[in-house]
């Protein structure tokens, strides 16, 4: 079993979806067999893309993650989703909720979703997702989508760690937006308008494109995209600008990300 | 708290499968566990064995709580045979919600650790999800200790 | 609220109040502060130092006209008993029909049908388990289900609610079913039980059905058709019981209800409809716990703030308009599986609690409820205890029998009171709606819920039998209602049959309307689902081909 690191590893990089599942969990608990196993792992550099998705609770990111999702398996693609969420500070529990938004893709072979916890760690992330990445990306899959809550200037670790940094929102944040302009914001490639079925739709969407044309030179590519995550309107869209976002990092032919 | 302090938080699927809608209940026991330093994957209602078994292993559960009204215990047995051939024996299911009492010995039977009606308390509930995560770990190697 | 000089209306009424006062605290020993399910504390006596009745006109005034405290009608039960409309929702159709002739043969005055989990789920009976059918609703996919369901009832002469939302398949198949019987549309009477969409989103029921967005706009279609095609039925039901059943405070239930109406009425308007007409037809439906007066108080105060609302928010003073009518149901919450024939105390208490406090319409739970849907025996009991309260305790002789208790007009003030501080929040946040997408006031009720479970546990709120008087004995279990497979595998081959036979090409003509309504902006949908019915189109096709245009339900569950 588990002193077969092996085993797990030749399992693991064949696609079994048990071995990865049961790797992250070894990398998440620290346990002592995960050295050796992320020692085994080949050494060669991250080729699976990595999207991260964040925005504050309430602006319907699982629902656009959900709909992204089919959007890449409607193209064929597989993706696996690691969906983080916040650990209570006193119990150190949490509820992992994000599968709530996500059922639909619960028996689709080409979908893989992993519900982790911050366990304390801030940021947005988990202490361990940089293993998790380099073990998905060993597994095989076509694409890594990241999410995280991010409604301040601490939720910025997507940043290190995404290739693709898709940041959320919803009409009528205004005063949000403009609290948030120095932190996750400025992380973006993409600003998503999601709920652009609501009448200050594009008053927000305005006031996204200006605060990005007072952004660095280097910074303005960003797109701001509509969308209505429920009705999947606009998903083609994003899906499109993520693509282009990736092209223009030669992710294929370059290597990680985060070195 | 980091993960490398003694044991991790167990890792436990909150789910009902069947067509019943109402979580009131589950959506406590989901509280409870995580008040009980618990990682609790929660689901909505409606989910099918196909579902709880790839989420059973995508997420590596350890202990899978199933909330049941109306006849929808009827089709865990076929759930517990399901897991077991996808090598999912050693996960504990427990049942919690309306079972009559006839049935109690075939969900019994077929491999359900535990049916708590109304009337369980928080603490038992946590004891034995607590046990189970425990000896799911000790099943696959996965406790702390082994290596 | 002002108050009377008492002291010159009624001398030495103040020193005797500071005597009593004196003797209870001396007497007393302990005693511990009391709230009710809402949070209201609860004194030991009330007086007319609470209370005194001089603003009898404007807080309670009489029966039939605003602000309706005593009641929406002059007459109430005394000139028209409440409906005494059982719940029913079993096996086949043919199990539908038997049961509903025998519980109208019983004292039954009016229907109500619940379908089984699959349709609440959007699926036919061919798509799930067939252990899975018919064990809490009946099986209803076609019209000639319905047909079946209401063999030999007079469908013109019986109010009928149905307890189905978006998009209301089961009353098309109840209009498809009408024209069979040559029975105009204008004589069907009853209402689309539980057509509130968003308290389903909350309590979790339907939203496998249809997005939110999409079961907003069936909903305002399916409110214009019956306006036009069918003024005896009411579509809109707004549904507290579904949040007291999750877990709301009866104050936040209330509350909740009366934001949801809001929410409708204003999507009505928005759309162009007449307030006055739609608010005709708004009704309500309850839970009624066993907390006795907090719920006749909640009803009451319920009663005064809507016809407040109306005539404030939508600038409507037509009485008819104001009137809050409403359904009850007693709540299964507080049944125990332990002990239950003691279920049979708890019932009647709740369905007295319902009559006191004004409702149109009742349910009484069997006292099985807790284990199973009722079989017929607990069934005929709960509707003879409606007949006992009837005939027996003469409950309908006195309108609002309650009214002038110092305790209950003080705790219907107090009730209100908390219902308005409820209401803003989900005022600020922009109407229920937007309430519930953001997850507030799931929230708020997850909250409640625990609370009330930790009470529980702890003991410090009693259930007998549960956690106090516990029996050492075994119960004996009534066994659990269970449809008969012969007849499941017979009505899902029946229905096979029927797929294969109907006129497909008709019925595919009927669906791709059904598709082209719901892609279009400004067609009935509605309309267009009663054709299909019609066509033979069967429920789950409906739902499927909706959610195909519309957007699947997915659950607005807030962890």
């Amino acid at each position: 079993m588990l002193s077969n690191t092996a085993a797990l590893l030749n399992r693991l990089l064949d696609g079994d979806t048990a071995a990865l599942a049961r790797a992250i969990t070894l990398v998440d608990n620290d346990h002592p067999g995960s050295a050796a196993l992320l020692a085994a792992m080949p050494d060669k550099s991250r080729t699976t893309p990595v999207i991260g998705f964040t925005g504050a609770p309430g602006v319907g990111k699982s629902t656009l993650i959900n709909a992204y999702v089919f959007s890449c398996r409607k193209r064929k693609r597989s993706v696996a989703v690691v969906s983080v969420d916040p650990s209570s500070p006193i119990s150190g529990g949490a509820i992992l909720g994000d599968r709530l938004r996500m059922s639909k893709h619960a028996c689709d072979d080409g979908v893989y979703i992993r519900s982790l916890a911050a366990r304390g760690h801030l940021g947005g992330l988990c202490l361990s997702i940089e293993h998790v990445i380099r073990i998905i990306d060993a597994a095989g899959w076509d694409l890594i989508v990241l999410e995280t809550v991010g409604s301040g200037q601490s939720e910025v670790e997507v940043a290190s760690f995404a290739d693709v940094k898709v940041v959320i929102n919803t009409p009528g944040m205004g005063d949000a937006i403009q609290a948030m302009k120095a932190g996750i914001l400025e992380i973006a490639d993409i600003l998503v308008v999601n709920k652009a079925d609501l009448p200050q739709a594009g008053q927000t969407t305005q006031e996204l494109r200006a605060m990005l044309r007072l952004r660095a030179e280097s910074a303005s590519k960003a797109e701001v995209i509509e969308t209505v995550a429920t009705t999947h309107a606009g998903i083609d869209e994003l899906a499109a600008a993520i693509d282009r976002c990736c092209d223009r990092r030669e992710l294929a032919a370059t290597g990680p990300r985060s070195q | 708290m980091s993960a490398s302090v003694a044991a991790p938080p167990a890792r436990v699927l909150v789910t009902k499968i069947g067509l019943d809608g109402h979580d009131r209940g589950s959506r406590i026991v989901a509280s409870y566990l995580r008040d009980a330093g618990m990682e609790v994957i929660y689901t909505p209602p409606w989910q099918s064995i196909d579902s709880v078994v790839n989420m059973a292993v995508q997420e590596d559960i350890e202990v899978i709580g199933l909330s049941s009204l109306a006849t929808d215990h009827l089709v865990v047995p076929e759930l517990m045979q399901r897991l077991r051939s996808a090598g999912l024996g050693e996960i504990g299911v427990i049942v919690g919600g309306i079972v009559p009492d006839s049935e109690h010995p075939m969900l019994l039977e077929a491999g359900v650790s535990n049916i708590f009606g109304p009337g369980a308390t928080r603490e038992e509930i946590i004891a034995c999800v607590a046990d189970l995560a425990a000896n799911t770990r000790s099943v696959r190697g996965t406790d702390q200790e082994s290596d | 609220m002002s108050r009377d000089p008492l002291q010159l209306v009624l001398p030495g009424f103040e020193q005797e109040l500071a005597d009593w006062r004196g003797r209870y605290q001396a007497q007393i020993g302990e005693d511990p502060v009391v709230r009710n399910r809402s949070g209201i504390e609860i004194r030991p006596l009330y007086t007319p130092d609470d209370w005194t009745g001089n603003r009898y006109l404007e807080d309670l005034g009489f029966p039939g006209k605003p602000p309706f405290t005593r009641g929406v009608y002059p007459t109430m039960h005394r000139g028209r008993r409440w409906s005494q409309r059982q719940l029913i929702g079993l096996g086949t159709p043919e199990d539908y029909n038997a049961r509903v002739k025998c519980l109208l043969d019983s004292g039954g005055s009016a229907i109500s049908l619940i379908p089984c989990n699959s349709v609440f789920r959007g699926v036919d009976c061919d798509e799930v388990s067939s252990s899975l059918l018919g064990t809490c609703g009946t099986v209803v996919n076609t019209v000639s289900h319905m047909d079946a369901c209401l063999d030999g009832v007079a469908i013109a002469e019986i109010s009928t609610a149905l307890n189905d939302p978006s998009p209301f398949t089961l009353f098309a198949f109840l209009l498809g079913i009408a024209k069979q019987r040559d029975i105009p549309w204008t004589r069907i009477a009853g209402t689309s039980n539980q057509s509130d969409y968003i308290s389903h989103f909350v309590a979790n029921h339907m939203f496998y059905r249809l997005s939110l967005p999409g079961s907003r706009r069936v909903l305002l279609d399916h409110i214009e058709f019956c306006q036009q095609q069918v003024p005896s039925w009411n579509a809109v039901s707004v549904v507290g019981q579904h949040m007291q059943q999750a877990g709301a405070t009866p104050a936040q239930a209330m509350a909740f209800a009366i934001c949801t109406a809001i929410q409708y009425a204003d999507d009505c308007i928005a759309r162009g409809m007449d307030a006055e007409t739609v608010l005709r037809r708004f009704t309500f439906f309850f839970d009624i716990s066993i907390s006795f007066f907090e719920e006749v108080a909640k009803f009451r105060a319920g009663r005064r703030l809507w016809a407040r609302i109306v005539r404030d928010r939508f600038g409507v003073n037509d009485p008819r308009a104001m009137r809050f009518r409403f359904h009850a149901q007693t709540s299964g919450v507080d049944l125990t599986r332990q002990q239950p024939a003691n279920n049979i105390a708890r019932i009647t208490l709740q369905a007295l609690a319902g009559i006191f406090g004004g409702l149109q319409s009742m349910h009484t739970d069997g006292y099985d409820e807790a284990i199973s849907c009722p079989t017929i025996e607990s069934a005929k009991i709960a509707m003879a205890t409606q007949n006992i309260l009837r005939d027996e305790a003469h409950l309908c002789d006195v309108i609002d029998p309650l009214g002038g208790s110092y305790y209950l007009e003080t705790l219907t003030d107090q009730i209100e009171a908390e219902i308005e501080d409820l209401i803003k929040p989900i005022d600020a946040a922009g109407g229920m709606y937007n309430a519930v997408e953001s997850g507030l006031v799931q929230g708020i009720i997850g909250q409640s819920a625990l609370a009330f479970q930790e009470r529980i546990e702890s003991g410090r709120q009693k259930v007998v039998g549960v956690n106090c008087y516990k029996d050492d004995l075994e119960d004996v279990e009534p066994s659990p209602y269970r449809p008969d497979p012969i007849a499941m595998e017979r009505l899902v081959a029946d229905f096979l049959r029927h797929k294969e036979q109907r006129s497909k090409r008709g019925t595919r003509v009927t669906l791709d309307e059904l598709a082209r309504a719901a892609s279009s902006k400004s067609e009935n949908i509605f309309a267009a689902v009663v054709e299909s019915a019609a066509a033979g189109a069967t429920h789950g096709e409906i739902v499927a081909c909706l959610r195909a245009e519309l957007g699947f339900g997915d659950p607005l569950i807030v962890p």
